[in-house]
């Protein structure tokens, strides 16, 4: 089971944050811990607070009140008034548009890091030469940063962040830069480098795809708070708001349980294989959902009558939003999208097999 | 890089052609004229034929050394006071920063023969730091070489700090926060990041600067005076040759035109591209 929503407890955490931020109208309020070579995803919509957070761990943003400690020792406190300024902090931050000094070479801009803690121009540089061999980037290293294609920039990036071996890894969306199939091998070379850093690395990004692949623990932001956190399998197999139901395309429908009979908040009632006796979550795929244009008789199943609102292409398959209740998203095939002459404002018929509702208990 | 290039190019071939009103171009016209016309007058009445030796003379030479001299080092001081200054009202907010911007920049418009008035109330011999310099150090600054130095500084400084504090109201401060997370202290930060970005800036700044500095006449005359060889710089040369020798003072002209335009091609980039 997903731990408590707002928590996330680990024993030998390297960093834990408590950070409250408030602005006219919002309010930030998370606490976090990520372990010693651990991975945590803030997951969330823009404007969540998630950037928000980031920079409060990095110290260039003061924190209205809270805590972050790293490794015991004290970055900001605002109890005692403790507050390192960041570049005093053992960091590493790769902004969502990297930040290469454009003046500088790529390999300047890697061996800045040293440069600026004291280090003479010849260490720093074949230190910073031989990050960029681990990045694959070595024959870049004189070019400037305007030279360098997206994935390039954005591994210089990560060289630069990770040259001074800090204790803690900062990323900001550090994907969302880079046109799709860039960010195939980049997050794939991304993913090796962080299993590599035995620090702690917190990656804020908005695609659940960068949270599950690269993450080892996700927690999910709407609107200033942490919602859930868990495994990237806890989030995508037991999501537990409508938001992160929709990020991994799930239907997510809460509801009682009384036996395998599921009565929604919508009034309408589910039909489920495992009996259950409490507040409960129903998850439906899309692609579980069939699509009918009159009633379908037969096994049993439920079955419900709704309008379709929209149609999106998605991926491979025609994705229907379907107002009901309950209001579903269903993925069909072009195929049938066609035969079944479906169109925006038509009036179908939904329905879905008890076995292909996975449910579970909505707890706490 | 190239996406935005493209973007810009769609975005001004579909501006409309703008509607003209024709009456505009009278007065137009006439300003033009009257803008060229003096410059024409000045190439028509270059005693060509005599170039050489007017502006060879050593006499001149002298002048034009010296102004290339106090201008260049004007330059070097307006950088180094004013490099500061720009990066102090740019990126500082604090009560009376206009009135500051406002007290700094007051050079650009106060007649510099008031300026020169003002240096010699303040520097000269019984000005209120000059006189304590003459009392206590034997340093009397007015009529010398350091006195024009010192003129052209006051009224050219403000070119190069309003290039500078445009230049750096237009650099993304994110990078100052990058650096900081890679440890950079703040004048580590200023040295090795902000100062290479800001170097067009820089330059575009000194070069107005130094021609600003080159052309000084009215603050160099009333506080430094004008002694050949040592106060004595080109404007003062030319404005004392009108008297005596028309055609040297035509030609030391043409030389400061010349010089000018020099001025406007290294600007190109910066100004007169839109």
């Amino acid at each position: 089971m997903t731990t408590p929503a707002a928590t996330i407890a680990i024993a030998d955490a390297v960093l834990e944050a408590h950070v409250r931020v408030e602005r006219s109208g919002w309010q930030l309020d998370v606490d976090l811990q990520v372990r010693s070579g651990g991975v945590l995803a803030l997951l969330g919509p823009n404007g969540a607070g998630k950037s928000t957070a980031l920079r409060v761990i990095a110290g260039l943003l003061p924190a209205a009140s809270g805590r972050v400690t790293v490794g015991g020792r004290v970055w900001e406190d605002t109890k005692t008034g403790v507050r390192l300024p960041a570049e005093q902090r053992s960091l590493g931050v790769v902004f969502q548009d990297y930040l290469l000094f454009p003046t500088m070479s790529a390999r300047d801009n890697v061996a800045f890091g040293l440069r600026a803690k004291g280090s003479d121009k010849q260490t720093a540089r074949a230190h910073a030469d031989r990050w960029l061999a681990r990045v694959g980037l070595l024959e870049q290293a004189a070019q400037r940063p305007h030279q360098l294609s997206g994935g390039q920039a954005q591994r210089v990036a990560l060289a630069r962040a990770l040259a001074a071996t800090p204790e803690v890894l900062l990323l900001d969306e550090p994907l969302a830069a880079l046109d799709a199939g860039t960010r195939m091998s980049v997050r794939s070379d991304l993913r090796r480098h962080l299993a590599e850093f035995d620090g702690a690395t917190v990656l804020v990004t908005h695609d659940p795809l960068d949270a599950l692949v690269l993450a080892d623990r996700v927690a999910v932001i709407e609107a200033g708070r942490i919602v859930q956190t868990g495994t990237p399998q806890e989030i995508t197999r037991h999501p537990r708001t409508r938001y992160v139901a929709q990020l991994v395309g799930l239907n997510l429908l809460v509801g009682s349980a009384t036996g395998t009979r599921v009565r929604l908040h919508d009034g309408t009632e589910l039909i489920t294989s495992e009996p259950h006796e409490s507040d409960v979550f129903v998850v439906a795929r899309p692609t579980s959902i069939a699509v009918h244009r009159d009633v379908p008789h037969g096994s049993p199943r439920n079955v419900w009558p709704g309008v379709v609102t929209s149609i999106e292409q998605h991926g491979d398959l025609v994705r229907l939003f379907v107002s009901g209740p309950p209001d579903v998203i269903v993925d069909v095939t072009p195929e049938s999208t066609a035969a079944l002459r479906l169109g925006v404002a038509e009036p179908v018929w939904l329905s879905i097999k008890a076995t292909d509702l996975t449910v579970y208990d909505a707890g706490v | 890089m190239s996406d935005v290039a493209v973007e810009t190019a769609t975005v001004s071939a579909r501006r409309p052609r703008a509607r003209v009103p024709y009456a505009l171009f009278v007065p137009a016209a006439v300003g033009v004229v009257f803008l060229l016309l003096p410059l024409v007058g000045l190439l028509i009445r270059t005693p060509w034929r005599r170039l050489p030796a007017l502006v060879g003379s050593a006499d001149v030479r002298t002048a034009l050394r010296l102004s290339l001299e106090t201008a260049s080092a004007a330059t070097v001081i307006a950088i180094v006071l004013g490099v500061p200054i720009a990066w102090v009202l740019a990126r500082l907010e604090f009560r009376g920063r206009a009135l500051l911007r406002a007290l700094i920049l007051l050079p650009l418009v106060l007649p510099p023969v008031a300026g020169g008035i003002a240096l010699l109330l303040a520097y000269g011999r019984r000005g209120v730091v000059g006189g304590w310099l003459l009392k206590d150090f034997g340093i009397s600054l007015p009529f010398t070489t350091a006195a024009v130095v010192m003129a052209e500084t006051f009224v050219a400084m403000p070119f190069l700090i309003v290039s500078v504090e445009g230049s750096l109201r237009g650099l993304d401060r994110r990078y100052d926060y990058a650096a900081a997370t890679l440890g950079a202290s703040r004048l580590f930060t200023f040295r090795h990041v902000t100062l290479p970005m800001l170097g067009p800036g820089i330059a575009a700044g000194a070069v107005l600067c130094w021609a600003r500095a080159l052309g000084e006449f009215g603050a160099t005359i009333t506080f430094a005076g004008s002694y050949p060889g040592t106060t004595e710089t080109m404007p003062l040369r030319v404005y004392l040759a009108l008297q005596d020798n028309p055609d040297a003072a035509i030609a030391l002209s043409l030389v400061l035109l010349v010089v000018s335009v020099a001025v406007l091609a290294c600007l190109r980039d910066r100004w007169l591209r839109i």
